[in-house]
């Protein structure tokens, strides 16, 4: 008898502990089953990682390497390469009502909130920005597309560098749409496509 | 004494007159200075701030000062660069910074350019901003409104109360055994618990029922959560908040986790994408400096002198959603072709402060959501063109038709545990 009360009660205890155990503290996930089997040992992407001095997992690539696919950007941080690069990077893509739909889908996401949905430097963040985007159809009216792609690239005055978020086909995009808010009335000046150019950006 | 005025239509002329000429002068240069001022906030204002804060160019207070020839001014606002090759202090102050200013010449006409110079001549100064954020939504946290679960509360009043009938109990004990003392009585009979519990079964079966349903009720739900993380909450080494980033601001949440469209994880953004707008704010609406201090912290940046000089210390960031190992999850596949939208599991995000979990991440969640969902992204691909064609075929004649994920094998055991 005693045993079985002694069984019932630590049972009783055991349950209610585990129960106490599951109180609501947002800074714990709760009670882990198996974390062995939850948890990675290898390193997931954004993990903490105690082989490198700075902990982080996720590495920039060797210096001097060149990813599969990639294309260095040759053009300097500086006003040389702003400059040349406005000059003589040209847009792979021709401004078809399809890229240019694409584009804007890219541009809703990575441009709006500063520039402004319909490019006049508008946008709420921009708003907070200390001074706000000059807009598309006035102060930027004359922007070459190598120079946007350049200014994206590397960032320019207060707005910083877009290379980590956008590749260089979606800053292509991008700039086609821009291209249709420099001059609202009407398209863009239409630059035929250049094959060539864009083997060369794939290669 | 002044000597008056011959008639008094002489006077009210002179009057009159000088009134009209103030009033027009201060209408005239009011425009001129309404066009500068448009001017500057169009084209100017992006790098040059007021005062004497540094931006990506120098700030304007004192430019009267130091370039008071206003006509050099306007030739270097025109064409720097080629101004820089033929004046010698134009070529010194070009040489100060390796940004070169835009070069307004056919950007604005002289006229603008003479505009926005009287403008800036006047020495304006930066109008204070209303900060609407501040004073309107986002004052309270949900966090700070929390409160005591009344559950406690109950449990402590009965606390209270048991603590009050045992010691009034014990005074009237004693009280009696006095009494009886006095009078020759015996004293009341000390109880052990098991002559308590013998005597009193009623009240311990009660005790015993009441405290093992509750034990097996919370103990069921204990169980029931284990490797659930349903209302997972972490604090963050920086206050951020989505209500305010993805909320108020409206920045799409591809902006900061661009991942999403690319990648099996959406990703953690790293600090230089805070650094794409906060390199220029440098203040919150409810934290004011101190969070966003992290930030230049965790990218060495120097907000003094606006350049990366410092060491960077990398965020540790607490992950909210952490699915198990033994299962492969895709946000790319579910994103792009399943074209799910980042609230169906995550929750309304524009209106969390802390980032919570809300979804319970189970495989019973996971295979309710495949029974149920179509996958439009397959129908317009003609990769998937054949396969869509048979599974409409074989379940065309059903009641529910739907190609649902569950029916293209999105149920199978080695889709997501490999």
């Amino acid at each position: 008898m005693k045993k079985t009360i002694l069984f019932f009660g630590s049972a009783l205890a055991i349950t209610m502990l585990v129960a106490s155990c599951a109180t609501s503290d947002p800074n714990s996930p709760g009670f882990e089953f198996a974390p062995d089997m939850y948890r990675s040992p290898s390193y997931e992407s954004n993990s903490s990682n105690g082989l490198f001095a700075d902990s982080i997992t996720n590495r920039k690539p060797a210096e001097g390497t060149i990813a599969i696919g990639y294309m260095p950007y040759p053009y300097p941080n500086n006003d040389s390469g702003y400059a040349w690069a406005g000059r003589n990077l040209k847009n792979p893509f021709a401004a078809t009502p399809e890229i240019i739909a694409e584009g804007k889908k890219k541009y809703d996401i990575f441009c709006t909130h500063c520039h402004g949905a319909t490019g006049m430097g508008d946008g709420k963040v921009g708003g907070k920005l200390p001074g706000p985007p000059p807009a598309y159809n006035a102060a930027l009216k004359n922007l070459t597309e190598g120079a946007m792609y350049h200014s994206i690239h590397y960032g320019k005055g207060n707005m910083g560098s877009h290379a980590s978020q956008l590749t260089a086909e979606e800053r292509w995009k991008i700039i086609r749409y821009v291209q249709t808010l420099q001059n609202p009335g009407g398209m863009p000046a239409p630059a035929p496509a250049d094959s060539t150019k864009k083997e060369e950006k794939k290669g | 004494m002044v000597k008056p005025c011959k008639s008094q239509w002489h006077r009210n002329t002179a009057i009159f007159t000088t009134l009209a000429l103030i009033f027009f002068l201060n209408i005239s240069s009011a425009l001129a200075q309404l066009d500068g001022k448009k001017i500057y906030k169009a084209n100017c204002r992006s790098c040059h701030y007021l005062d004497d804060k540094s931006s990506t160019g120098p700030g304007f207070q004192g430019l009267s000062g130091k370039h008071p020839d206003k006509e050099w001014t306007f030739k270097w606002v025109k064409n720097n660069v080629s101004f820089a090759k033929t004046d010698s202090k134009a070529a010194e102050i070009s040489k100060l910074t390796t940004n070169t200013m835009t070069v307004f010449e056919g950007v604005l006409t002289d006229d603008e350019i003479k505009a926005v110079i009287d403008y800036l001549y006047t020495n304006p100064t930066e109008e204070k901003k209303v900060d609407v954020a501040k004073g309107g939504s986002g004052a309270t946290t949900s966090e700070q409104e929390g409160g005591i679960n009344p559950l406690y509360l109950v449990l402590v009043v009965i606390t209270v109360m048991l603590i009050i009938i045992s010691a009034l109990r014990s005074v009237k004990r004693n009280l009696q055994n006095t009494y009886n003392e006095k009078h020759g009585l015996p004293p009341l009979e000390e109880l052990n618990w098991r002559q308590w519990c013998s005597r009193n079964k009623r009240t311990v079966a009660l005790i015993v029922i009441v405290t093992t349903s509750y034990g097996l009720q919370a103990g069921w739900y204990a169980l029931k959560d284990i490797g659930v993380y349903t209302g997972y909450k972490p604090e963050q080494p920086i206050k951020f908040s989505h209500k305010i980033h993805a909320g108020e601001n409206g920045i799409s949440c591809e902006y900061c986790h661009s991942g999403v469209l690319k990648s099996k994880v959406a990703g953690v953004p790293s600090a230089n994408v805070c650094m794409n707008c906060h390199k220029g704010i440098e203040q919150g609406p409810t934290t004011g400096t101190d969070e966003i201090a992290k930030i230049y912290a965790a990218t060495g940046f120097d907000a003094a002198t606006k350049t990366y000089t410092k060491t960077p210390q990398p965020l540790k960031w607490n992950k909210v959603h952490v699915l198990p190992d033994f299962v492969y999850f895709n946000h790319q596949q579910h994103v792009v072709v399943g074209k799910q939208e980042c609230k169906t599991c995550h929750g309304d995000l524009t209106q969390m402060d802390v980032a919570e979990q809300v979804s319970p991440l189970t495989m019973g969640w996971c295979i309710d959501c495949h029974r149920k969902t179509e996958v439009p992204g397959m129908k317009d691909n003609p990769y998937y063109e054949d396969l869509h064609k048979k599974l409409a075929e074989k379940y065309s004649g059903q009641k529910d038709s739907i190609i649902t994920v569950a029916r293209m094998g999105g149920i199978e055991c080695a889709k997501c545990h490999y």
